[in-house]
């Protein structure tokens, strides 16, 4: 009778101990949920950065007109905000303009816009060697040889039909994007007709376009961003 | 007693369960940090206006604790959030130049 009710008491201290060690158990655990973290934030660099940059240099191609001066007051903005706001710029150590490398074959006509800056990323202080963020804009006008007239009000205009292949492509270590922008004419005159992503169909007035050479023209569309693309066409001499 | 040591078991279940939750959203927050940067970056190659930068923002950063600043040149930057990233948007034709600030995190 003893030894069962001493029996039971040890029971009963046992498990007394049980709920003792998971009653401290919760409340530590309890501490521990309303505790807050302190986590060290490290900032990602890299993808803004180079885009940032992109969107300049689209910026100082929309004037028309883009030079090395241009570029470097656009990047003496960003410099300047980026003591304010946390754009966490790279070290830009080149900027250049690469303008109007043209590339002409019997039938078609390429121009290519560059940009290119030269930053200084981590790895550079490794490799000594800057990382580079290029920007090129190409516009290839094939014309297909079809003419047509346009009337707008009182007003005839010799349409010229050109192909147009319009690209923004983008490269630096972080990535590499090509873009195909949607075109759209500044005077309502243009004809304008996306044949694949991008392709396009250009009807050029003639008579709105500039000569620039010997039976040569261009006429100007803008892409979504501003920039001006150049549709040069030439057209035969009448004789 | 056998209720009790239930009970007991219970509750230390259910507070883990917690505190792992409550770890867990503290940790996708942090992360978020960094799909602000990727967005920002994303919308800034495809849109050229404060406002189909913020559009694009709010598409990438869908589901996720995060806020969009647009300021003017000088105008103060008073996040929420912990971890901002900024970019600067001009237009040379306008002469508009706007600050569009993410801002994500714990």
């Amino acid at each position: 009778m003893v030894a069962l009710r001493r029996g039971t008491a040890e029971r009963r201290r046992g498990q007394l101990a049980l709920i003792g060690v998971i009653v401290l158990a919760s409340t530590l655990i309890a501490l521990l949920s309303a505790y807050s973290l302190q986590p060290k934030i490290t900032y990602e660099r890299g993808h803004l950065q180079a885009a940032q940059l992109v969107h300049l240099a689209r910026a100082c191609m929309a004037t028309g007109s883009c030079n090395d001066a241009k570029l470097k007051a656009l990047v003496d903005i960003l410099s300047w905000l980026n003591q304010t706001y946390p754009t966490r710029m790279y070290n830009i150590s080149e900027k250049r303009v690469l303008n109007l490398l043209l590339n002409s074959s019997s039938t078609s006509v390429t121009v290519t816009n560059a940009t290119v800056f030269r930053i200084k990323t981590l790895q550079t202080e490794f490799t000594n060697n800057p990382e580079e963020v290029r920007i090129t804009v190409t516009t290839a006008s094939e014309p297909t040889g079809r003419r047509y007239s346009k009337q707008l009000g009182d007003r005839v205009y010799t349409m010229v039909e050109v192909k147009v292949t319009y690209t923004h492509s983008y490269s630096s270590p972080f990535f590499n994007v090509t873009l195909c922008p949607s075109l759209r004419t500044t005077d309502g005159v243009a004809d304008l007709k996306r044949l694949g992503k991008c392709d396009w169909l250009v009807g050029a007035p003639l008579e709105l376009s500039k000569p620039v050479g010997a039976n040569r023209y261009r006429y100007d569309v803008r892409d979504e961003f501003g920039i001006p693309v150049p549709v040069l066409f030439t057209v035969p001499p009448k004789g | 007693m056998r209720h009790l040591e239930a009970a007991a078991i219970g509750l230390v279940f259910a507070i883990a369960s917690a505190y792992m939750v409550a770890l867990t959203a503290r940790q996708g927050a942090g992360a978020s940090g960094v799909g602000a940067q990727r967005a920002l970056a994303w919308a800034l190659l495809n849109a050229q206006s404060p406002e189909n930068v913020t559009r694009l923002v709010s598409i990438a950063l869908n589901g996720t604790s995060y806020e969009v600043h647009v300021l003017n040149p000088g105008e103060p930057l008073e996040p929420g959030h912990s971890v901002c990233y900024g970019a600067v948007l001009v237009n040379l034709t306008s002469g508009v130049e706007k600050i569009i600030v993410v801002c994500a995190g714990p």
